[in-house]
């Protein structure tokens, strides 16, 4: 029984050959009787070879060719140039390429190519040349720390003058002051000559005087041995 | 032994000569599919001169075990998969169309002295090819890859699917979108009447 729908759906990969055969056949048998279904899998059928022609369409010229066959050349001769050493010694060094890319491009080339060349090793091969390497430093390095004498260090007299801060120790001074009062009374008694000149004698001589009443005297006391007792003698008149 | 595999076995021992015949041999499919790829002559060369120089390289490990334009054809595919990936190249999709038509000029077999008919022809020849190439400009990058190894180089569904790693279902709905697509802007113009009325409709505007 034909369904169009169910064949529509199938009219791509009837087109683009991807049902099976008898498949094929069937559906092909089917559109004979549908006419709708005929048309659509004609136009299907159009489109398809309508963007076929234009896809050949595109293709360029024969004179394109030629030189694209030329670029495609100088870039194997490049390629060559910077591949492996291996490669580029059998590709670059012969006749095969039509043309010596040393005579072409000079040193340089060649001089680059040889300091840009890098060498495919296996990883296994890798990894055993860096243990044989690290292992060879290591034998070379033991027998010439074995065999070094240990440097004595050599003793060497050297003068130096050197700032040291010396701290001296500041004398203090303390002045104990003890003011005496005189006897008014007792200089009264003794005159009315209040002169300068004459108040020391009468000072002393009241002192000795009243030496007994007043009891004038520094018993009881003691200074220090850093304490530098000074005495000031004065009288009444010195206060203000 | 196949002159085809003699001259593999000559370039794999190095011989740049039998790559290079072997390279002639199928320059215009691999061009040809990196220009609808890429829609640009300049990176159609450049994209397909990169799959010759990485086949170039790889040659040795090539084992015979399908045949030499299968294998350089999984090279081609990698080689547009890695310009995708790494945006090597811009599509320029404000130049669709028109720069084909222009690079068209150097098919035009008809000529100047062809006549009217000649001029029809080619003119319509150059309208449908834009419209072609407008289609496969608006798709995606892979949708555009699976129709054009789908139809221009016959691969089945599963074969576009193992070298692109997504599912036969992907590639026939991509298929299905872009044929679709190619349906709507080709179909008024599937009858060879109506191409005429179209390019001249479309040239005196």
């Amino acid at each position: 029984m034909h369904n169009c729908k169910s064949a529509k759906s199938s009219f791509i990969d009837l087109a683009l050959d991807e049902l099976p055969a008898a498949m094929s056949q069937q559906l092909l048998a089917e559109l004979d009787d549908c006419r709708e279904c005929h048309d659509e899998y004609a136009a299907l059928r159009s489109t398809l070879h309508v963007s076929t022609q234009a896809l050949r369409s595109t293709s360029p010229g024969e004179s394109f060719w030629p030189g694209y066959r030329d670029r495609l050349r100088q870039a194997l001769v490049a390629s060559s140039l910077a591949g492996s050493a291996a490669e580029s010694g059998d590709l670059v060094s012969g006749s095969r390429l039509g043309e010596s890319p040393r005579t072409s491009g000079g040193p340089w080339p060649a001089l680059r190519a040889l300091l840009t060349t890098s060498v495919r090793v296996p990883l296994p091969a890798a990894l055993a040349l860096m243990v044989l390497f690290a292992v060879s430093l290591v034998v070379l390095r033991s027998p010439g720390e074995q065999n070094a004498i240990p440097a004595m260090p050599v003793a060497t007299v050297e003068t130096r003058t050197v700032l040291v801060p010396v701290i001296q120790e500041k004398l203090q001074e303390n002045v104990v002051t003890r003011i005496v009062y005189a006897d008014r009374q007792a200089g009264r008694r003794g005159g009315s000559d209040r002169t300068p000149a004459n108040l020391g004698n009468n000072l002393a001589s009241a002192g000795s005087e009243s030496s007994s009443k007043t009891a004038l005297n520094l018993t009881g006391f003691e200074p220090t041995d850093q304490v530098r007792l000074t005495v000031i003698k004065g009288s009444y008149r010195n206060e203000k | 032994m196949s002159s085809e595999d003699e001259l593999v076995r000559q370039a794999q021992t190095g011989d740049a000569d039998a790559f290079c015949l072997l390279a002639e041999a199928y320059e215009r499919r691999i061009y040809s599919l990196a220009f609808h790829y890429t829609r640009e002559r300049q990176d159609a060369e450049d994209l397909s001169q990169e799959v010759w120089l990485k086949a170039y390289r790889a040659l040795a490990s090539f084992r015979n075990e399908s045949s030499f334009y299968t294998w350089l054809r999984s090279i081609t595919i990698n080689c547009f998969l890695n310009h995708r990936r790494t945006k090597s190249f811009q599509w320029r999709k404000q130049d669709a169309g028109s720069a084909t038509i222009e690079d068209l000029s150097i098919r035009n077999d008809a000529g100047p002295n062809a006549g009217a008919a000649g001029w029809e022809t080619t003119l319509q020849n150059q309208l449908i090819v834009g419209q072609v190439m407008q289609v496969l400009a608006e798709v995606t990058q892979q949708q555009r890859l699976v129709f054009l190894l789908k139809h221009q180089e016959g691969m089945t569904y599963e074969e576009i699917a193992r070298e692109l790693g997504c599912s036969t279902g992907t590639v026939k709905k991509s298929v299905a979108r872009t044929i679709a697509r190619l349906r709507e802007k080709l179909g008024a113009n599937e009858e060879p009447e109506n191409y005429i009325s179209c390019a001249a409709t479309g040239i005196l505007r």
